[in-house]
């Protein structure tokens, strides 16, 4: 027997997992073996059953024959895959030899996977580990900037900031990515991570109080004392992430951010007055990012400062406040910086409209969806 | 009661040991699969002979598409192999080939369910 002590290494914590079929008996065979294995299962006999009972039973997995009456398999990935949903559904279709056509019907509807019948217990085990492992990626994606929202739903006038900020450290790595002396140090990996965790750069502000956070003008230096505690606080609380779990490297960058990420290239910053390439690398990116977009956002002591203003706040800082490659890096993607100001904050006061709107997507050379 | 194995004899076109691997040993499963298979066959045997002889091949091809399918799942190899002929033939509009290959299809469908009945009562 292949599937009784090989399903034991795997948990899959009663996932919900959705069969679609109009064979009884192989909805049945299947939902045996699914629910030794330690799913929950929900069944349905065509695409427009399964449709309608998603509006109450959310699966994370999907594996659905592809011939069937009312709907069929290539049409229920079509219409899944066309939901607004907050979650990823993982489809796998279950075909015959003679379905070959269908195959590549359904992968081009969104399917992420197939298998032959009748299903071997061992490969469906495997392609549904496949299916979790995806699952999880999206799960860690997910908590990640939600953890990084729910910190900046204190700030009031903060708006679409996180988006803003991974785009731009993504651009700036990006271009890193290119010079000889980052070659060793910034690659696709490091640019995936800095997308991923430079929305927690500001993580610690939930220790902060209401008075100093959510004060209207400027603080005052006892209070800006309190605020500085935000670095702190950020990396008191990943930290404890990172160490316990030392294998996760975007806990770690996490960490290097949250903590360093206002420290100044010449040792002014906090809140360690680290200096030059004491300072990680990481936090460097998400400095010059972050203060890229305070400048060009209104905020209530100050106004939105056009793109040419800030960018010359920047470039006199060249050494100073900002590390001197990076400034430099800033100066190649200047205009990407502009594209993403201009497109996720269209209402933005002093953001001209960038020159070549048409061309955007090449321009920007950027793609929120795939990282 | 009657141990799993012995409360439906399998007739040599179904491999009862797959059969009871792919239900993961659960005997009371197989058996209610069995019957349920064997409640099936008649109808859709029925169907098959409906549309052939309405020459509606869509439909021809499809039923035999799903028999194909649920003998593969039960572990019936030949009426799995005589389904995919007659799927096949639709398929590619051999309309005489179609009437032709039905009959072995029939066949395969009758001597199983006489079998399975058979040994379903002998069990009783």
């Amino acid at each position: 027997m292949t599937g009784i002590s090989s399903l034991a290494g795997s948990k899959p914590n009663g996932l919900k997992v959705m069969i679609v079929d109009d064979d009884p008996i192989a909805l049945e065979m299947l939902a045996n073996f699914l629910q030794v294995a330690g799913y929950h299962v929900e069944l349905a006999s065509n695409g427009k059953e399964a449709l309608e009972r998603m509006r109450h039973y959310t699966p994370r997995i999907v594996i659905s024959d592809v011939e069937m009456p009312e709907m069929n398999g290539v049409e229920l990935c079509r219409a899944i895959r066309n939901r607004q949903s907050i979650q990823y559904t993982y489809l796998i279709l279950l075909t015959s030899h003679s379905d070959s056509d269908s195959v590549l019907l359904g992968l081009d509807a969104g399917a992420d996977d197939y298998l032959s019948k009748p299903f071997r217990h061992e490969e469906l085990r495997l392609r549904l580990e496949g299916g979790r492992r995806l699952l999880t990626l999206e799960g860690r994606d997910m908590m990640i900037f939600s953890l990084a929202k729910l910190a900046e739903s204190r700030d009031q006038d903060t708006g679409t900031h996180l988006e803003r900020i991974r785009e731009y450290s993504k651009v700036l790595a990006t271009e890193l990515m290119s010079w000889p002396k980052f070659e060793h140090v910034v690659d696709a990996q490091f640019v995936e991570l800095i997308y991923l965790t430079s929305p927690l750069h500001d993580v610690g502000k939930v220790g902060i109080p209401d008075s100093v956070l959510l004060k209207p003008g400027k603080l005052t230096p006892d209070e800006f004392e309190v605020m500085k505690r935000h670095t702190l606080i950020g990396g008191e609380t990943l930290s404890a992430s990172a160490q316990a779990h030392p294998e996760a490297s975007f806990l770690k960058m996490a960490l290097d951010i949250a903590l360093k990420h206002h420290e100044r290239w010449d040792g002014t910053g906090y809140p360690f007055q680290l200096k030059g390439e004491d300072i990680p690398l990481s936090a460097r990116i998400v400095a010059l990012a972050d203060v890229y977009d305070a400048l060009t956002t209104k905020r209530v002591y100050k106004p939105a400062f056009t793109h040419e203003t800030a960018a010359d706040i920047i470039y006199k800082s060249r050494g100073s406040h900002f590390d001197p490659d990076l400034v430099d890096a800033f100066a190649k993607v200047e205009e990407q910086m502009r594209c993403i100001r201009y497109e996720l904050d269209e209402c933005s006061v002093g953001i001209k409209k960038p020159s070549a709107v048409t061309p955007l997507s090449i321009q920007c050379e950027r793609s929120t969806a795939g990282v | 009661m009657l141990a799993a194995s012995q409360e439906l004899a399998m007739p040599a076109s179904f491999d009862q040991n797959k059969l009871l691997e792919r239900c993961m040993g659960n005997g009371a499963l197989m058996q209610k699969l069995l019957r349920a298979f064997l409640k099936s066959l008649p109808i859709e045997k029925e169907s098959l002979e409906e549309a052939v002889q309405s020459e509606d091949w869509s439909s021809v091809a499809s039923i035999s598409h799903k028999l194909r399918g649920t003998a593969l799942n039960m572990c019936a190899m030949p009426l799995s192999d005589a389904a995919l002929q007659v799927e096949t033939a639709a398929r590619t509009s051999q309309k005489d080939f179609v009437a032709h290959r039905c009959i072995d299809l029939n066949q395969h469908i009758e001597m199983l369910v006489n079998a399975l009945s058979e040994e379903a009562s002998k069990a009783l």
